[in-house]
C-alpha cells in the first residue's frame, strides 16, 4: 500500500476502478465517496472521550452486577 | 455519508426501541420467568442485557459510524470478503426465522382479538393468511425505506411506551405487586447457581442478538454520540423493561405468549389495544430485520445488480413458504434465540481486536470493497481462516458449555459461571494470537497500514 495517496481521488480511482463487483456508475460513486471518508478520517467524528467512558463504566456495572447477583442469589 | 444521514438522536432512539419492544422481548421475559424469581430476574436482564449490549456497542459501533457501512462491510477486514458471505448466509437464514416468527405472532395476536370478539375459535387457515399479510406489510414498510421506518416508530414507539406502563399498572393493581414480587420461577432446574447462570446468559445473549443488524441502524445516524445512547436506551434500557413485564406476566397470568395474557389482563378494550400495538411493534421490528438483512444481501454481486424491490422480494420469498409450516416455525423459535447467542460473543471479540486494538480504529475501505487479488482484504481464498476459525472455535466453546438447542449444561459452566465470556475470550485471545503470529509478518491484512494512514492524516493537518 505503499503508493497510496489518501483523500486522493485519482489514487483512489487507480486502485479501485474495475475491481469491484459493482457496476460502474456506483463504483464511481464509491470511489468517491472512499476519497472523502479518507481525506476526513470517517465521515462523522467518533464518540468522544466521555461516551466511551460511559460504556465502559457501563460494561464494568454489568460485570459486577452479575457477579453480585451469583453471589447474593 | 452525512448529508445522507436521516436519523438523528430521537429518531435513531424510536427506531432502536420499535426494532427492541415485540413479542421476543415477552418470550424472553416468560423464559427468565422459568427460571428465576422475579427479583432474580430483574438483576439479570438488566446486568445481563446491559453486557451483551456493551460487547455489541464496543465491538460494532465505532466501526459502522464512523465509516457509515453496515455490518457485514465490517467484517471483511477480519473474516475476508469470502468469509463474511459464508458469515453472511447464516444471518440470511436466521432472520429468515426472526421474520417468520413475528409475524405468526403477529397472526397469533388477531386469531386472540378475533375469538375474544367473536367467542368463534379462528379458522386454521387464518394463521397462515394473516402471517402473509403481516409479511407483506412489512415488505412495503422496506421497500420505502429507513425513513418510513423512522417514521412508523415516532408514532408506534411512544404508544407502546404507554402500553407497557399501563400492563404493569395492570398486574400490579390486578395481582398486586405482592404476588410478583414474591413469585417463583416457574420450571427451574435442579441447581439454583444454574438457573441464575442461564437466565444471565440468555439476556447476555439478548443483548447482543442485535448485532446482525445494528451496522444498518447506526450508518444512518447523525452523530457517533446519538447513535450509541438511541442503541443503549432502545435495545438495552427499553428492552428490559418488555422483558420484565413478559417475567411478571408469565408470574402471574402464567403463558410465554403476550398474544394470550393481554386479553385476560387488560380486558377486551385495553388488552386489544395493547395487543394491536404489540403487532404493530412485530411489524417494525421485522421491517428493520428484513432492511438489515437485505441490505446485506448487497454484498453479493448478483443482488448489488438488482433492484431493491426485486432484492426485497427474494428474501420475502421464503418467509412466505415458512409460513405454512407454523407449527415447525413457531416451536422452534428458542433454537433462533439460542443458536445465534453461541455465536454472537466470539464475532464480537473477534471484530473487536481486529478493529480496536489491531488496527486502532482505521478501516482500510478500499481493500473491503476490492474484489481482486490486489486487495489487502484477500487473504487466502477470500477468507481469513485465522478468523473465520477462531469465530468457530469460540461458538464450539460455548456449545461444550451450554448446548443452545436443548439447553443441557456441562458441569464446567458451574466453574466458568458464564457461557459468553468463555467463548469471547476464546475468541478474542485466538484471533489476537493469529493476527500477531501469521497476519502481520505474512502481511496479510495490512494490519499495520493504520500507521500510513494516520500519519498522512495528520501530515494534511
Amino acid at each position: 500500500m505503499e503508493d497510496r495517496i489518501y483523500g486522493n481521488i485519482d489514487n483512489v480511482r487507480a486502485e479501485l476502478k474495475g475491481n469491484t463487483e459493482f457496476d460502474s456508475d456506483i463504483e464511481e460513486q464509491l470511489i468517491e465517496r472512499i476519497a472523502e471518508i479518507e481525506a476526513n478520517d470517517g465521515v462523522v467524528p467518533p464518540m468522544l472521550k466521555p461516551d466511551w467512558i460511559a460504556i465502559i463504566v457501563m460494561t464494568a456495572i454489568s460485570v459486577i452486577g452479575i457477579i453480585i447477583t451469583l453471589g447474593l442469589f | 455519508m452525512k448529508n445522507e444521514r436521516t436519523c438523528g438522536f430521537w429518531d435513531a432512539t424510536f427506531i432502536n426501541t420499535g426494532w427492541a419492544i415485540a413479542t421476543w422481548c415477552f418470550l424472553t421475559g416468560a423464559l427468565t420467568a422459568s427460571l428465576v424469581d422475579f427479583k432474580t430476574a430483574i438483576f439479570c436482564t438488566v446486568f445481563g442485557n446491559m453486557l451483551g449490549v456493551m460487547i455489541m456497542l464496543i465491538a460494532e459501533i465505532s466501526v459502522t459510524v464512523k465509516y457509515g457501512i453496515d455490518t457485514y462491510p465490517a467484517m471483511v477486514s477480519f473474516l475476508g470478503r469470502n468469509g463474511m458471505k459464508f458469515m453472511l448466509i447464516f444471518f440470511v437464514l436466521l432472520n429468515l426465522g426472526w421474520v417468520a416468527v413475528l409475524s405468526l405472532m403477529f397472526s397469533r395476536a388477531v386469531q386472540n382479538i378475533y375469538e375474544a370478539i367473536s367467542g368463534n375459535v379462528s379458522p386454521p387457515a387464518m394463521f397462515t393468511a394473516v402471517a402473509i399479510i403481516a409479511v407483506l406489510i412489512t415488505w412495503l414498510l422496506v421497500y420505502k425505506g429507513v425513513r418510513a421506518i423512522a417514521w412508523m416508530n415516532r408514532i408506534v414507539v411512544p404508544c407502546l411506551a404507554v402500553l407497557m406502563i399501563v400492563m404493569f399498572y395492570f398486574i400490579m393493581t390486578g395481582y398486586g405487586a405482592d404476588a410478583v414480587f414474591s413469585s417463583k420461577a416457574l420450571a427451574p432446574y435442579d441447581n439454583h447457581i444454574v438457573n441464575i447462570i442461564l437466565c444471565i446468559e440468555l439476556n447476555v445473549g439478548a443483548g447482543l442478538s442485535w448485532y446482525a443488524s445494528l451496522g444498518s441502524l447506526t450508518r444512518t445516524t447523525k452523530t457517533s454520540r446519538g447513535a450509541m445512547w438511541a442503541n443503549v436506551i432502545g435495545v438495552n434500557f427499553m428492552a428490559d423493561v418488555a422483558c420484565l413485564l413478559g417475567a411478571a406476566a408469565a408470574y402471574v397470568i402464567g403463558g410465554d405468549d403476550p398474544t394470550t395474557w393481554m386479553i385476560p389482563l387488560g380486558g377486551l378494550v385495553l388488552g386489544g389495544l395493547g395487543l394491536i400495538f404489540v403487532m404493530i411493534g412485530n411489524i417494525t421490528s421485522n421491517a428493520i430485520v428484513m432492511y438489515a438483512t437485505c441490505l446485506g444481501l448487497k454484498q453479493f454481486k448478483f443482488f448489488a445488480g438488482i433492484s431493491w424491490l426485486k432484492t426485497t422480494a427474494l428474501f420475502v420469498l421464503p418467509v412466505l413458504i415458512l409460513l405454512f409450516f407454523p407449527d415447525f416455525v413457531y416451536g422452534n423459535y428458542q433454537i433462533l434465540l439460542n443458536g445465534s447467542a453461541a455465536f454472537f460473543a466470539s464475532l464480537a471479540a473477534v471484530q473487536f481486536v481486529d478493529f480496536i486494538m489491531m488496527r486502532k480504529g482505521y478501516l482500510d475501505l478500499r481493500s473491503v470493497y476490492n474484489n481482486k487479488e490486489s486487495s489487502a482484504f484477500r487473504y487466502w481464498g477470500g477468507v481469513n481462516w485465522g478468523g473465520f476459525i477462531s469465530i468457530i472455535v469460540g461458538g464450539v466453546v460455548y456449545c461444550l458449555l451450554l448446548n443452545p438447542l436443548t439447553w443441557e449444561y456441562s458441569g464446567a459452566l458451574l466453574v466458568f459461571k458464564s457461557v459468553s465470556i468463555p467463548a469471547f475470550l476464546v475468541a478474542g485471545i485466538l484471533y489476537l494470537i493469529w493476527a500477531t503470529a501469521v497476519m502481520k509478518p505474512s502481511g496479510k491484512g495490512s494490519i499495520e497500514e493504520y500507521k500510513r494512514y494516520f500519519a498522512a492524516v495528520k501530515g494534511n493537518q
